[in-house]
Formats: structure tokens, C-alpha cells, sequence
């Protein structure tokens, strides 16, 4: 059965694997450039080379159980995309290649983000000098996902317990059906934004007090190497010759 | 000089007729642990929100009089400066969380007040050591705990910052029986060894009642009665009228004096309430 919850609940965040160990910026680097990769590409063999080396970083993260778990909730989706291309453009590679982009940036962003703690981006962001109220807006909203996930899972217990079924009909009726639960969703999670900025003014977040921190980070070799590793298909492809133009 | 001085203090929130606050004079002294009581929708959480400058700041509203915290008029100052002085726990711990572990939660008001690393070490250790948290749980996942360790930690990370005066909004209303003992016991703990102001919205009284030196009771906006526990459980009748419902032990021990078998005061305690009937049974033998 598609489940949209599923998706989310596979981003909670997890050990990461090697991944986690890795400075910030690195995995920053890592999440912008290989979600923006197949966006920019311009042929399916490259989109799958870069769907290739997204399910390897999954595979040293050790994240393939919860992509697995994204794959199982969001087939629906993925058929969308597929039809919708298809019926608008009549083209099987234009549909595909949408596929291929979209598993690949799925697979990175839970690879990445379950790797990283919020905080950490948190004081990458500060560590750029980007303003609080930013990087905390960012941090509270990795924050949220575990919670809203939860939030969905409890919801939709509670209306299947009064005879809610939402996984019958058609693609429209399925997105109407998903109202009874998307609506108390989001009343709690905007009850709990204001719960959660009053607890953070009541701890001097806003303070004029420069901000210290209790972690440090250090960007070594290994980084380094992650580093180069979102250009590894495109070196691959140079050198067997080929020209993505 | 009180830490907390509110004068003729009214608040109404945007949109509503009705006060949620009016006439409301007060003082709080350094030191005092203060439980404030009162039925639903009375104005309890209006009262402690004003404390900590949380109204008029963050909410829209008509506001009469004034609240001054540590010398500080609420309506003057923002409340990230009024939390170095007043710490804040809400009812529902979850929902106070922003870090993926405890030890993140615990250092994040630390390190907003620019604290540097050795200070945020020996803190949290203290304050985890006063809220009943191992150390072991530095790395854990807050959400992943049980609801009675969540406000723990959530106790714990007000604590850290060490404020003279620490509110706690109903902290035990969202949890499980053993949640709650272990929140009541913690805040023993804090009554014991830290030599704070302690204010606490709550409803399980039998527990507060020995660690008070003021209760207050708040109906439809109005304090109705600030008096030591003693005092304040006396009149048994008057809070039952006003929507408080004080402990059974009381009760019955109150039903006793009415039968003019015991002419002792109001007991705060189980064993005082056991004390206070064995005197009323052994006069009951003696006629």
C-alpha cells in the first residue's frame, strides 16, 4: 500500500554510517551537489550513473532499509510522475529520466539527512554567519520531520479506528482522502512551533550574547575525498569517452 | 525586595471579551516554592506566562498594570533577557525539544548565553545529576525517552542555566503516574538543594502541599486566595465551591472537624491526616 507517511518517517535521523562521521560542510556539499547533479544532466545514461552512485552512498550510510521503506511508501508518486510526463510530452526516455531524477535525489537526501544531526547544520549555517533565526528555522524543521512523522502515524491510527481508509479510489480520491489526516497535522504542528519557540526564547534564544558551542569540528583527509565524490561520474563518463553534450 | 511584584496586573487576549487576568497583586520572594491552583480556563497559565515576560511579548493582547521580574517591567524588556533570570518548563515536554539528544537540549540555553565549554560541561553534569538523569542518556535521542524523562530533561535544561526563579506550567499534566512521581520527586530534589524561587502550576496538591510555603488559587481571572498551605487548606468548603478538589486525606480529616471529633489543623501530609484521625478515633473511644 502507498503511504505517504512512510516517505517522511524514513528521514528520521540515524547513525549515518561513515557518513555521520564526516565534518558538516562536507555533507552539505555532498546533499547540494548530488540532488542538483541530475537536475542539471543532460542524458539518462549520466541520471543513471548518478542514481548508481546515490544507492552506493546509501549502501556506506547503511540507510537502505529506510529507502526502502521511502520506495514502499511513495510508489504512487513515482507512477504520477511517470504518467504525467508521459501523457504531456509522449516521450518514454523524457518519463523515465523524471524517475530516475527523483529516486536519485530521494535516495541522497535520506542517505544525507538521516546522516546528519540538525544541530550540526545548525552550526555550519552559524559557523557561515548566516542570521540565528535562519539556521534555527532550518534546524527545527529537520526537528519536525521524526515528530510530524509520528504525528501522521498517530492521526491516521486514530481515524482508521472510526472507519478512514485512505487507500481506496482513484489518484484524486486518494489526495482527498488524505485530508481527514493532513489537516490535524498541521494544526498540531503549528501549535507545536509556537510551544517550541516560546520554550527556545525561554532558554535566551535571541540573546545578544554571542552564541558559543560545545562541539568542534575538524575537516580532514577523508573529508577530502568525500569532497571529490559527487564528480566521480562525470570523471567516470570522460573516461570512457563520452560527451554529455 | 520581591523578585516578582505584579500590580493591578489584567491581560485579554486579542479577539476575546472576557479578562483572562484583572486585579491581579502579587509578590514573590526570593526563595519561596509558590503552587498556584485553580480550576480549567481559570487564568493559572496566563498568570505564570506574565511571570516570565512570555505575555504581553509573544502574544497580542490588552494589558493593564504591570509585571516587574528582577527589576525588569515585562512590557520593557524581550523575554530572552527575562529567561537569564526566569527559567520556563512547559506541560508538555515533547514539544519543548529542538535537539536529537539530551546533551544538545541541556547545552542549548548554555550556549545561547554565550557560556564557554568547560562552564556547559560542569552545568550539565550538575543539572542532569539534580534532575535524576544519567549520564548515559548524554547521546540518546529525547523523543525515544519516557514521558517522565522527557520532563526531566526538559527540567534539566532550564536548570542548567541556573535562574533564580524556575515556573513549571503544569509539568506533570501530560504524564503517566510513574512520570509524575518522578517529576514530584525531582522537584523535592530541587526544594532540597537549589536555593531557588520555585512556581508551579499544579494539580497533584497531596505532593506539592508539604513542599509549598504559599499556595494560591486562581478562579475566573481573580486570585482568590494566597496563603500558606495551612492556612490555605482550612477552609475545605471554599475550594470545593471554587473548583479545587484539595487532597482526600484533607477532606475526610476537614468532614472530621465538622463532626467535632477533631479540632487540630488541616493536614498536609498522609501521615499528619493518619495522626489527625487516630486523635479523632481515640476521642471517639473515649465518650
Amino acid at each position: 500500500m502507498s503511504d505517504p507517511s512512510k516517505i517522511l518517517a524514513a528521514f528520521r535521523p540515524g547513525e549515518g554510517g561513515r557518513l555521520g562521521r564526516l565534518h558538516p560542510a562536507t555533507k552539505l556539499w555532498l546533499l547540494t551537489a548530488m540532488v542538483a547533479t541530475p537536475l542539471l544532466s543532460p542524458s539518462v545514461a549520466y541520471e543513471a550513473a548518478c542514481l548508481f552512485q546515490s544507492i552506493l552512498l546509501s549502501a556506506i550510510a547503511g540507510s537502505r532499509d529506510r529507502i526502502g521503506e521511502a520506495l514502499r511508501g511513495s510508489y504512487f508518486f513515482i507512477a504520477l510522475i511517470f504518467v504525467i510526463n508521459y501523457v504531456f510530452s509522449g516521450d518514454l526516455g523524457l518519463s523515465a529520466s523524471m524517475v530516475i531524477r527523483f529516486l536519485s535525489m530521494l535516495v541522497v537526501s535520506i542517505a544525507l539527512l538521516t546522516s546528519m544531526d540538525p544541530a550540526e547544520l545548525g552550526d555550519l549555517l552559524g559557523m557561515l554567519r548566516l542570521p540565528k533565526s535562519v539556521t534555527f528555522s532550518l534546524v527545527i524543521a529537520l526537528r519536525f520531520i521524526p515528530v510530524m512523522a509520528d504525528d501522521i502515524q498517530t492521526i491516521s491510527a486514530a481515524q482508521a479506528s472510526r472507519g478512514y481508509r485512505g487507500d481506496v479510489g482513484g489518484p484524486l480520491e486518494r489526495i482527498r482522502r488524505f485530508a481527514p489526516i493532513l489537516l490535524p497535522a498541521i494544526v498540531s504542528a503549528v501549535r507545536r512551533s509556537q510551544i517550541l519557540a516560546e520554550a527556545m526564547e525561554s532558554r535566551c534564544f535571541g540573546s545578544p550574547a554571542r552564541r558559543t558551542s560545545l562541539v568542534s569540528y575538524e575537516f580532514g583527509v577523508e573529508d577530502l575525498l568525500w569532497v571529490a565524490y559527487p564528480l566521480a561520474p562525470l570523471a567516470a563518463l570522460a573516461l570512457v569517452g563520452w560527451n554529455p553534450t | 525586595m520581591p523578585v516578582i511584584r505584579m500590580e493591578n496586573f489584567g491581560w485579554r487576549y486579542e479577539g476575546q471579551e472576557r479578562w483572562a487576568l484583572r486585579g491581579v497583586n502579587l509578590s514573590v520572594e526570593q526563595g519561596e516554592f509558590v503552587a498556584i491552583v485553580g480550576p480549567n480556563d481559570s487564568g493559572k497559565s496566563t498568570l505564570v506566562m506574565a511571570m516570565n515576560g512570555l505575555i504581553p511579548n509573544n502574544y497580542y493582547g490588552v494589558i493593564e498594570g504591570s509585571v516587574v521580574v528582577k527589576g525588569m517591567d515585562t512590557r520593557e524588556h524581550p523575554v530572552a533577557d527575562i529567561a537569564r533570570h526566569v527559567g520556563f518548563v512547559f506541560s508538555d515536554p515533547e514539544s519543548q525539544f529542538l535537539s536529537m539528544t539530551v546533551e544538545e537540549e541541556v547545552v542549548f540555553g548554555l550556549e545561547n548565553i554565550g557560556l564557554d565549554v568547560d562552564e556547559i560541561r560542569e552545568r550539565v553534569e550538575w543539572s542532569l545529576g539534580l534532575a535524576h538523569i544519567p549520564m548515559d542518556y548524554l547521546e540518546k535521542p529525547p523523543y525515544e525517552l519516557s514521558g517522565g524523562q522527557k520532563q526531566r530533561v526538559a527540567i534539566a535544561s532550564i536548570l542548567a542555566m541556573r535562574p533564580e526563579i524556575i515556573i513549571l506550567d503544569e509539568p506533570t499534566s501530560m504524564l503517566d503516574p510513574v512520570g509524575k512521581t518522578e517529576v514530584i520527586e525531582v522537584l523535592r530534589e530541587m526544594r532540597r538543594s537549589y536555593n531557588a524561587t520555585i512556581i508551579v502550576v499544579e494539580h497533584r496538591m497531596e505532593d506539592i502541599a508539604p513542599l509549598a510555603d504559599r499556595f494560591i488559587l486562581v478562579h475566573d481571572g481573580r486570585v482568590l486566595r494566597d496563603a500558606p498551605p495551612r492556612e490555605f487548606f482550612d477552609d475545605i468548603d471554599f475550594l470545593l465551591e471554587h473548583g479545587v478538589f484539595p487532597p482526600e486525606p484533607m477532606v475526610f480529616v476537614s468532614e472530621l472537624r465538622k463532626m467535632g471529633l477533631y479540632d487540630g489543623p488541616i493536614p498536609l501530609t498522609l501521615e499528619e491526616a493518619i495522626s489527625a484521625s487516630r486523635e479523632a478515633l481515640s476521642g471517639l473511644r473515649g465518650r
